[in-house]
């Protein structure tokens, strides 16, 4: 798989972004295990049902990643195209009732992507009994790591804007499309919202 | 329009609407004592409802989520049951 340089404003922002995810994510699980238990065993992925959006950037880590690992089936590519036709524009209060699997998640319960897996997947633990995290019988209002998502949110926004890359947020899988066709360099990166607001705002 | 489902506010053009035969809304009268002359959906929920797996999941998640609101001990039990009869009830896909 070859990994195509994006400009240098770009490669840049992503550099950036990658550190502070990782010190983010680093420096929350430490707090947390300071604090609680963690319970997240292997197999268990009601996480991995909740609704989740990340910006271009992320997708376009978590895209070379999974290429890097050679995981880019054509199956998991299905996988992400039907994931992102059925949570375009969905209700995050109704994707969380509908348990939509991450298109990242096997058969296995495994994560195709785990080691470059986004923020919001990294700093999600459970403290409890696991089987509470189901999003059917979860109230997501009471997740601990919200301030700390929000806060590292608006930093990741600043960032990018630095940066002049888009900050806005959209489901993984419309991210990882989108990932793509900006890595083949279909789809210039300062083009990202215009090609957002024609193909998928607008629609 | 306001989708019956997710309540957010929606261009007519992006809205299914399902009207309700005689019947119909008899029988929602009757369980439900309101009277029902049709259903709007937008497109975003109307696309998840016909998932075959996702549509059955949120009908009974959400039936799942109001019985454990309640405190109803059942409430797990039920939704599995409903999400089983769901299922055998709706054809699968030919792929």
């Amino acid at each position: 798989m070859s990994q195509k340089r994006l400009p240098l404003y770009a490669e840049r922002a992503l550099g950036e972004l990658q550190a502070t995810r990782a010190m983010a994510a680093t420096d929350f699980e430490r707090r947390f295990r300071q604090e609680a238990a963690v319970s997240c065993k292997a197999g268990c992925d009601h996480c991995c049902h909740y609704p989740l959006l990340v910006t271009v950037a992320e997708g376009i880590l978590l895209y070379r990643h999974l290429g890097q690992k050679g995981r880019l089936t054509a199956a998991l590519k299905k996988r992400i195209a039907e994931h992102a036709d059925l949570t375009a524009f969905i209700d995050p209060a109704v994707w969380m009732r509908s348990r939509i699997p991450c298109p990242l998640l096997d058969e296995k319960s495994c994560c195709a992507g785990y080691e470059g897996r986004p923020l919001a997947c990294r700093m999600t633990f459970s403290a409890g009994n696991p089987a509470d995290c189901d999003g059917q019988a979860f109230n997501p209002e009471a997740m601990s790591n919200r301030a700390i998502l929000r806060v590292v949110g608006v930093f990741e926004e600043k960032l990018l804007r630095k940066h002049g890359v888009s900050s806005y947020r959209m489901p993984l899988s419309r991210a990882l499309l989108l990932a793509e066709r900006i890595i083949s360099q279909e789809v210039p990166l300062d083009e990202v919202e215009r090609v957002l607001y024609r193909e998928y705002l607008a629609t | 329009m306001i989708c019956g489902i997710c309540n957010r506010g929606w261009d007519d053009v992006r809205c299914h609407v399902i009207e309700l035969t005689e019947a119909e809304r008899a029988v929602v009268l009757k369980t439900t004592g309101a009277k029902v002359e049709k259903y709007i959906y937008c497109g975003p929920c109307w696309k998840l409802l016909s998932n075959r797996q996702q549509g059955a999941q949120f009908i009974a998640g959400s039936m799942r989520a109001a019985m454990r609101a309640t405190g109803n001990p059942r409430a797990d039990k039920v939704a599995a049951r409903t999400l089983d009869f769901l299922l055998s009830k709706t054809s699968k896909p030919v792929s």
